[in-house]
């Protein structure tokens, strides 16, 4: 008995430790540039020693300034046209894709697999030779939006493919009309995976370097300016911008959380 | 609803020669069926035969390829399922999961934009009709399948609709709350009045709740009547085999005589009406098994010799499976006596020509 007791201990215990080291593996990096932007030695901030220079610094750069609002227009917008176009797409292919739903799932999701530097410059070249668009802020988002929506699809096809279509049908039936039916009954079941698609297009078109640069050239975003000041010598600004953009990051992840929360809070059973 | 301009004449419901094409299929085929004010009307059918297809028509879910469809006199066919003012309950309940019993209820009065003096009355109706007490507050999911079931219907009929349709609502409750429901459903139709059209594959709900039956196969309207004729007077073999439980024979109508022969058996009997061919025609005789009568055998007797070779207690009845020397296996149903028959008896099984059915064979 006793012996099973302290089996029972050591075995938790040990998961316990090694849940620290995993956490400690994945957000070393993390704190590590979070220390770096609040120390006034960024190179070697140990032990730490507290200076908020490099976020006013930052907050006095127009560059990193015009970056950050151009990165969040790209990352809003972005997000927006991707899930709306990833949940037409689902819709279509769960209701009325019929023996060959897979199929055509499996070419949506199909440009998860090409890579974003080959997306990002065959994107540039056609959008020039074809339409004759110059690189600006609209092609940079569509470009993106290419990228995103395979993963907008996936999020919103997992979490659909669950969704009952004949609620919709029951909605109907008493009396709502098909938009009706969408806000009152499709859209408070189904939230959650829009929510999360939204929340994923967004945190990868904000983080994105290669399609935006080679779309947008002169015009900055965070991920390239950020490629740009490195070969100038890694400045603490940088460092205090990577740290608010992971926060940000983080607030969505825990919306993320606190979302999926609620659904669950719902009594089961 | 808007009242009838052909007067008291037309019919309240009207399905006018309903066809429904999917490509090379055809799920209904030039169907037509009038329904009356206070009728219960059942539209049963195999699987696959199409009834389903007619219930979505009807609400609006689906438009058929020909026809009409008419409520009171008002032409419906090109009207939205939201327009109608129809209600419905599917198989699978479909409440809505993410709201109460209160808001489930009271979904299809906002949707119909009653005034909310309306809507609380109608709940209050709705909860004492389904005896919803203290269930209001509930999630669908915290609810019994009985209990989610008088939700559904509940939510079907709060608005007072035209009429109620019901895809087999019943499919997914066990057996003794199906008998429970079956009787609670009629006793909503009576109460409101108003024409519930219900389909199921179950010819025992079809038989037990309806007024009229409409039998449907293959996307064609089979038979539609009366349920007591229905179940006495088939007039298709489809029928006879698809509605009761019966026993097929092969036989061969002797013209001359007026007599049935059973081809596998040395059984004759009488019969007058097989008037389409003349000559020797061969017939399909239905025989349904709880009117088969069992004599004990003895020499020279005129039944079909039989042995019984288990015997099934169904409370107030007994199903006897008799072994012919056929060798096939018929069912007779007999009411429960204080002994039943042992297995191994010998029995002699006929029964009165008035009260089987004869239809030529090969059709």
């Amino acid at each position: 008995m006793y012996a099973q007791a302290s089996n029972e201990r050591l075995t938790k215990w040990l998961m316990g430790a090694i849940l620290v080291i995993a956490y400690a593996f994945l957000y070393m990096p993390i704190i590590h540039i979070l220390f770096a932007s609040l120390s006034s030695r960024p190179n070697f901030p140990y032990p730490p020693e507290f200076d908020y220079g490099s976020y006013i610094r930052l907050y006095t750069n127009t560059v990193y300034q015009d970056a950050f609002l151009n990165s969040l227009i790209i990352a809003t917008c972005t997000s927006i046209l991707s899930t709306v176009l990833g949940f037409l797409a689902t819709v279509g292919v769960l209701r009325f894709g019929g023996r060959k739903a897979l199929l055509y799932a499996a070419f949506f999701a199909g440009p998860l697999f090409v890579s974003e530097i080959l997306l990002g410059i065959s994107s540039m070249s056609l959008y020039y030779l074809v339409f004759e668009l110059q690189g600006n802020m609209v092609t940079a988002i569509i470009a993106n939006s290419v990228h995103c929506f395979s993963f907008c699809f996936l999020i919103m096809a997992a979490l659909l493919y669950r969704y009952d279509w004949r609620m919709n049908e029951a909605a109907v039936v008493c009396g709502a009309s098909p938009a009706r039916a969408f806000y009152e009954v499709m859209l408070p079941l189904t939230w959650s995976g829009i929510l999360g698609s939204l929340i994923v297009a967004f945190v990868l078109s904000l983080n994105g370097l290669d399609i935006s640069f080679y779309l947008l050239g002169a015009t900055p975003t965070m991920p390239s300016v950020a490629w740009g000041a490195l070969r100038y010598g890694v400045k603490p600004e940088l460092y205090a911008l990577s740290s608010i953009i992971n926060i940000l990051v983080f607030a969505a992840i825990t919306v993320l959380y606190f979302v999926a929360r609620s659904d669950k809070k719902r009594p089961m059973e | 609803m808007n009242q009838s301009q052909n007067g008291a004449e037309a019919p309240y419901i009207r399905i006018a020669n309903i066809s429904r094409q999917y490509g090379q299929v055809r799920a209904l085929h030039d169907l037509s069926i009038d329904i009356d004010k206070h009728e219960f009307i059942a539209i049963l059918g195999p699987s696959g035969s199409g009834k389903s297809t007619l219930l979505r028509l009807i609400a609006g879910l689906d438009r058929p390829t020909a026809g009409r469809i008419f409520f009171d006199g008002v032409d419906v066919t090109d009207l939205p399922p939201h327009k109608r003012g129809i209600g419905m309950v599917f198989q699978e309940f479909l409440l809505f999961p993410h709201r109460t019993v209160r808001e489930n209820l009271a979904f299809p009065l906002r949707m119909t934009n009653q005034p909310p003096q309306m809507i609380l009355e109608r709940l209050d109706w709705a909860e004492a009709i389904l005896s919803l007490n203290g269930l209001m507050d509930r999630y669908p999911n915290q609810l019994s399948g009985g209990q989610q079931q008088r939700v559904a219907l509940g939510r079907g009929l709060v608005t007072h609709p035209t009429l109620l349709l019901l895809d087999e609502p019943l499919a997914n409750l066990d057996r003794e709350l199906r008998n429970e429901m079956e009787v609670e459903i009629r006793r909503y139709q009576k109460q409101l009045g108003i024409p519930f059209v219900y389909v199921t594959h179950n010819q025992e709900e079809a038989l037990s709740m309806s007024d009229r039956v409409a039998v449907i196969n293959g996307g064609k309207l089979e038979a539609l009547g009366e349920r007591q004729l229905i179940y006495d007077h088939p007039p298709t073999p489809f029928v006879a085999r698809f509605v009761g439980k019966s026993t097929r024979f092969d036989g061969a109508f002797d013209a001359a005589s007026k007599k049935v022969d059973l081809q596998r058996y040395n059984y004759s009997f009488p019969y007058e009406e097989v008037a389409e061919r003349k000559g020797n025609a061969r017939v399909e005789v239905f025989v349904k098994n709880e009117r088969f009568e069992l004599l004990p055998s003895r020499s020279g007797s005129a039944g079909i010799p039989c042995t019984v070779a288990d015997v099934v207690l169904r409370g107030p009845f007994v199903e006897y499976i008799l072994e012919t020397e056929a060798d096939e296996r018929i069912i007779a149903v007999q009411p429960k006596r204080e002994e039943p028959l042992a297995l191994g008896t010998k029995l002699s099984l006929s029964w009165n020509p008035s009260q089987c059915h004869v239809f030529p064979a090969g059709r």
